[in-house]
């Protein structure tokens, strides 16, 4: 999906834009993801998702969330200190970029779509796809270039 | 309720502990207790709010103590009690007492990948105004029920503005107490970060809450 809306403009934009469908088009969704919003990482905003009151996740496209997500740590400080939490995880953002939270307190579930990685202007889809990793699509970290040893 | 599951905000938690490719359960147990949680909702005596305030109302101490699919399990058999579909004999005892039914469940085999796949969508399609519309400046309402809500407590009070209008969904604090589904309209709200937590946070950022018509008021 994520590699899809990096390679045709116009599924990136319909993911944006009526995300139920455009997921529905690659064959996802369903159960804990019947309403989903998709929030796009550039270089001057980057998106992070939460669930502060239990652990609100897009199970159709993520699966079931990792042990973090629903850990007390990140659900307390996602939204007070969002950036220190982000370095926990290894990412350090610029003081200019401008960090969105999106507690996701109703039935709507939030997926990032990341930010395409540098030198991967000649690589086809499925190549593309192998770089993304779940952590990228909560935001908690970036899809990291090839030759850099992947993000995951 | 202003229960510890409304964590947003707080300190002293510890460092977050990420997981690399860590499996999606790290006991057997954790997925029957999804299965099960997954298959007694079939029968349809609660609900998904109802489901998420049995879970808060675990006792502080016990919420913490435990892990999450533990509290999974606490809330359903809390559940399975007050619905009579289990005798704490037989809790106790770990087999049916004599003489009660078996019943086989609703959600079989060949049920789940339509559950799964079709989900269970929380939006309404009924005629409701809504109050408000994107663009305009709102304020969480500084209500504190003693039930279900889903606005955190970091929001209460707090001044924001209608990033968008996701249409017509159930209320979850009345859901959650069998009162009737409320339906009325969800909204994300725009806080700017300074807004919620002062001058500690970077000027550019923001948090964006989902918040149903009855928490929001004219800022």
């Amino acid at each position: 999906m994520v590699a899809q809306a990096w390679s045709d403009p116009a599924y990136k934009q319909r993911l944006l834009t009526n995300p139920d469908a455009a997921i529905a088009e690659l064959g996802y969704g369903g159960l804990q993801g019947e309403h989903m919003v998709v929030v796009e990482n550039t270089a001057k905003v980057h998106n992070l998702v939460v669930c502060t009151l239990c652990s609100c996740y897009p199970w159709p496209v993520l699966g079931l969330p990792p042990v973090w997500y629903k850990s007390a740590a990140y659900r307390s400080r996602s939204v007070i200190d969002p950036r220190g939490v982000l370095r926990e995880f290894g990412l350090e953002l610029a003081a200019d970029v401008e960090v969105r939270v999106w507690d996701s307190t109703a039935e709507v579930r939030y997926l990032v779509l990341p930010e395409r990685p540098a030198s991967t202007e000649k690589m086809n889809e499925a190549e593309l796809a192998a770089l993304v990793t779940r952590d990228a699509m909560v935001g908690v970290a970036k899809v990291a270039p090839p030759r850099e040893g992947g993000s995951a | 309720m202003n229960g510890v599951h409304d964590m947003g905000g707080m300190h002293g938690m510890g460092p977050i502990q990420p997981e690399i490719n860590g499996p999606v359960f790290h006991q057997k147990w954790e997925g029957r207790s999804f299965a099960i949680t997954r298959a007694m909702g079939a029968w349809g005596k609660w609900n998904l709010d109802a489901t998420r305030f049995q879970r808060e109302q675990i006792a502080p101490v016990d919420y913490f103590r435990i892990s999450y699919y533990e509290r999974w399990i606490v809330a359903l058999v809390e559940l399975m009690l007050k619905n009579g579909m289990v005798a704490p004999s037989e809790l106790e005892s770990g087999v049916p007492d004599k003489g009660s039914a078996k019943q086989l469940p609703p959600l079989t085999t060949e049920r789940v990948p339509i559950l799964v796949s079709k989900g269970v969508p929380a939006r309404r399609d009924v005629q409701v105004t809504a109050s408000f519309r994107v663009g305009q400046r709102v304020r969480a309402r500084n209500i504190n029920p003693v039930g279900h809500t889903r606005l955190p407590r970091y929001a209460r009070g707090r001044a924001g503005t209608v990033d968008r209008d996701h249409g017509v969904f159930l209320f979850p604090d009345t859901n959650a107490l069998f009162l009737g589904e409320k339906p009325q309209h969800v909204y994300t709200v725009r806080f700017a970060a300074r807004e919620l937590w002062g001058e500690q946070a970077a000027p550019q950022d923001s948090v964006y809450l989902d918040l149903w018509d009855d928490y929001l008021e004219p800022a």
